[in-house]
């Protein structure tokens, strides 16, 4: 079964994936699933935020910094997207910070 | 001045 990211993990995109900006959302052929995905302008950012390995409590620190979003709903809505590209195979999980 | 915050989506695209 699958793990749950939680926002204590550090994650990373995984490479091989073609990227395009297509009017300010981000679009993305998965060379490995061949998929095409649809990450809109904030899902973007995201991504773009992840090319190196990044805490995802630092991710959204950076977001909340820059957006007009509550913390406990840009947590929530960031949390459920990290675990969708997870479960694509689209980043990688790279440590688990101790408690 | 702060920007506006929309839910990040995933959307699979059916190519």
């Amino acid at each position: 079964m699958m793990k749950t990211v939680s926002v204590k993990d550090v994650v990373s995109q995984v490479e091989g994936n073609i990227v395009s900006d297509m009017d300010g959302e981000k679009v993305m052929l998965s060379i490995q699933n061949g998929k095409y995905y649809n990450l809109g302008d904030i899902g973007g950012e995201i991504w773009d935020g992840m090319k190196e390995p990044i805490a995802i409590q630092q991710l959204i620190a950076t977001l909340i910094s820059q957006y007009d979003v509550d913390e406990s709903v840009c947590e929530e809505q960031v949390m459920s997207f990290i675990n969708l590209l997870y479960a694509e195979g689209l980043i990688t999980l790279i440590d688990e910070l101790a408690s | 001045m702060k920007k506006e915050w929309n839910r990040p989506i995933l959307e699979v695209l059916d190519i």
